[in-house]
């Protein structure tokens, strides 16, 4: 489907967008969340006839960089945006299948809770995942709420699932990055996307800052 | 707040295996165990062989539950690290982190990665390319940085910076020059001037 290519072709992008010039640098420099208008749906390619969705934007400047990246997504909230810029970790596991780990009774000394490094007390508790490796109840609970895979074996714990729906309905991403015209070099590095800088511009409703 | 018990531990099993690791992490100070400075040797049989390389190491605060930043502070020519800054790209300090893994596991990663570059997925293009293209010259270039910088006897090249720098060329041009000739003074100097 036309909307699951353009979600992996943006997450390949921001992929490289993160290896390269590593995330931490760009993060701060968010500027500007906006939640445009109907007029702005008509730029997405709409597949159904459902009427325009409100479209989030994401505007992240890096100032260091003189560039900024504009992400666009169709329905489904901020926190799908939000969701799927993190889209390479592993979603967490899912509150049910933390809560089904059983407790365990370690009985053998001398073993060591592969997140704490701390020793099991004999005849201590322990949380045993699906895949039997053992840890201490808050260190995998705290790992597993934001990461639901095995620490040691990767085995990956189901996730919840409320999202599974609301992908079939994703109208698409687009991204744009634009350098600031600083220099008489290239003012734009690269889109993914189907918008132009000057669409971008007067797109521009001013809720969002300028750089 | 950075788990310091489980550090310590960290630090305690790196020193006990020292030796037939050959990985060492020391605090930076006393006084803040959440700024490391990591030691690798290059590996046997590849440009980096008989280099040491230095990796500064800062702990975020969910540590260990969020990867340790690494960099190396020690000059490298890797397509996985950036010749500038040091940045490594490798995907167990970014999204294939486990808390399962160690500061010494992931030296030991960084290590590997000395020894099989991917330059597929690149940190530095311009090495990369050249790994790519040219692999000869990627292996020289990566020796000479080795020679140059990862090795106590570098103090050489430094030598070398400093006559140059005394016939009135600025350090970073005369050092750039050096490294571009493959450390032959003679030939800096004609670069020099010519430039």
């Amino acid at each position: 489907m036309a909307s699951d290519a353009a979600v992996s072709q943006f997450a390949s992008f921001f992929d490289r967008l993160r290896r390269d010039r590593d995330l931490p640098p760009i993060i701060p420099f968010i500027m500007g969340l906006a939640v445009a208008g109907s007029t702005a749906g008509s730029d997405l390619q709409q597949t159904d006839d459902r009427r325009p969705e409100r479209v989030n934007r994401l505007v992240v400047v890096n100032r260091d960089e003189q560039n900024m990246v504009v992400i666009e997504s169709g329905s489904g909230g901020i926190d799908s945006l939000m969701r799927q810029l993190a889209k390479d970790g592993h979603p967490p596991a899912s509150k049910a299948s933390i809560a089904a780990m059983p407790t365990v009774t370690v009985a053998e000394s001398g073993r060591e809770c592969p997140i704490c490094l701390d020793q099991f007390e004999v005849g201590g508790e322990a949380k045993e995942m699906p895949c039997s490796h053992l840890f201490h109840g808050d260190c995998v609970e705290k790992w597993l709420k934001v990461h639901g895979t095995c620490p040691v074996c990767r085995f990956t714990m189901p996730a919840d699932e409320e999202e599974e729906p609301e992908k079939k309905n994703e109208p698409g991403i687009s991204v744009s990055i634009f350098i600031r015209a600083t220099s008489e070099e290239s003012d734009r590095i690269g889109d993914s996307g189907d918008s132009t800088p000057s669409e971008a511009a007067a797109d521009d409703d001013g809720d969002h800052m300028q750089s | 707040m950075v788990d310091f018990a489980r550090v310590q531990k960290e630090l305690q099993e790196c020193s006990r295996d020292i030796e037939r690791s050959g990985i060492k992490v020391v605090p930076k100070s006393d006084a803040n165990l959440a700024c490391l400075l990591g030691t690798i040797p290059g590996p046997i049989g590849t440009p980096y062989e008989g280099g040491t390389f230095q990796i500064d190491i800062s702990l975020p605060d969910a540590y260990p539950f969020e990867p340790p930043k690494m960099q190396f502070t020690t000059k490298v020519w890797h397509p996985n690290i950036s010749s500038q800054s040091g940045a490594i790209c490798l995907d167990i300090l970014k999204d294939q982190w486990s808390p399962a893994l160690t500061l010494k596991t992931a030296l030991l990663s960084v290590q590997a990665l000395l020894s099989a570059p991917q330059p597929d997925d690149p940190q530095d293009a311009v090495v990369a390319q050249q790994y790519l293209r040219d692999y000869q010259t990627f292996v020289g270039t990566a020796r000479y940085w080795t020679e140059s910088f990862a090795k106590s006897s570098s103090i050489g090249i430094d030598e070398k910076v400093k006559r140059l720098v005394e016939m009135g060329f600025p350090e970073g041009r005369a050092r750039s020059a050096l490294e571009t000739v493959g450390g032959d003074e003679n030939l800096a100097l004609e670069t020099l001037c010519s430039g």
